[in-house]
C-alpha cells in the first residue's frame, strides 16, 4: 500500500518535472518568455526560478546562454 | 535616486507567492517607499498580449510601461524584451542598471565588481552578459 502511494507520488513528481523541462526548452529556444514557461508548467515564476537555480540553468541573455540551457535541460532529462 | 521604479500589481503578486523568502520580504518592505506598485488600467489588451507567449506579469509590465509613458522596461528576459520592443517600448537590463549606477558614481568600481561577483555567483544570473560586464568592471577606474 505504502509502496503504491510512493509510486504515485513519484509519477506525479516526474510528470511535473517533464512539464518544467518542456517549458524551459521553449524558453531557451526563444519561443516563450520565462513567465509564460512558468504558466505552461503550472507553477509560480519564483518556483521555476528556484528550479533553474538548483540546476544551474541561466537566464537567456544571448545565444551562449541558450545553448548552455538547452544542453543542461537535455542532461537533466536523460539523467537516471 | 537614479530611477523611479514602478511595477504592476501582477508582478508584485508574483514576488509575494512565497512570502517568507528574503526577496519577497525585501520587495514587500520596499513597496510604498522607493518601489511603487500600480494596477494596470488598460486590461482589455491583456489576453491579446498574453497570447504572444508572455506571462501575465510581463504583459502587465508592458501595459503599465505604456500607460505611464515610462522611459524603459526593466527585464532580463530576452523574449519579453523583444516583444516589448515590437510595441515600441525601450528596454533595459540589470547590466544597464549597474552601468548607470557606476556612471552616476552611486557605486564605485570595487562595489560594482563585488555586486557582479554576487550576481554571477547565483547560478541563474550566471549569464553571458553579466560575466562580460564582470570582466569589464575589473578594469574600471
Amino acid at each position: 500500500m505504502a509502496i503504491g502511494k510512493m509510486q504515485r507520488y513519484a509519477k506525479v513528481a516526474s510528470r511535473r518535472e517533464v512539464e518544467i523541462l518542456d517549458s524551459l526548452k521553449e524558453y531557451y529556444r526563444g519561443k516563450w518568455s520565462l513567465g509564460r514557461a512558468a504558466e505552461a508548467a503550472n507553477i509560480p515564476t519564483r518556483a521555476l526560478m528556484d528550479y533553474m537555480q538548483k540546476h544551474k540553468l541561466p537566464y537567456y541573455s544571448d545565444r551562449s546562454d541558450s545553448e548552455d540551457g538547452l544542453k543542461k535541460v537535455s542532461e537533466i532529462r536523460s539523467a537516471p | 535616486m537614479l530611477y523611479d521604479v514602478t511595477i504592476p500589481d501582477g508582478v508584485f503578486q508574483e514576488t509575494q507567492h512565497y512570502r517568507d523568502l528574503p526577496d519577497a520580504i525585501e520587495i514587500a518592505k520596499a513597496a510604498g517607499t522607493w518601489l511603487v506598485v500600480k494596477p494596470v488600467k488598460e486590461t482589455s489588451r491583456l489576453s491579446k498580449l498574453m497570447s504572444q507567449k508572455l506571462g501575465k506579469g510581463e504583459t502587465e509590465a508592458m501595459l503599465l510601461c505604456e500607460e505611464l509613458h515610462a522611459d524603459s522596461l526593466l527585464t532580463s528576459d530576452r523574449y519579453a524584451a523583444s516583444q516589448a520592443e515590437k510595441l515600441g517600448l525601450r528596454t533595459m537590463t540589470l547590466e544597464t542598471v549597474i552601468r548607470d549606477s557606476y556612471d552616476a558614481r552611486i557605486i564605485g568600481a570595487p562595489e560594482a565588481v563585488r555586486l557582479l561577483d554576487d550576481l554571477v555567483g547565483q547560478n541563474i544570473l550566471n549569464t553571458s552578459y553579466l560575466r562580460r560586464l564582470q570582466r569589464e568592471a575589473r578594469e574600471w577606474p
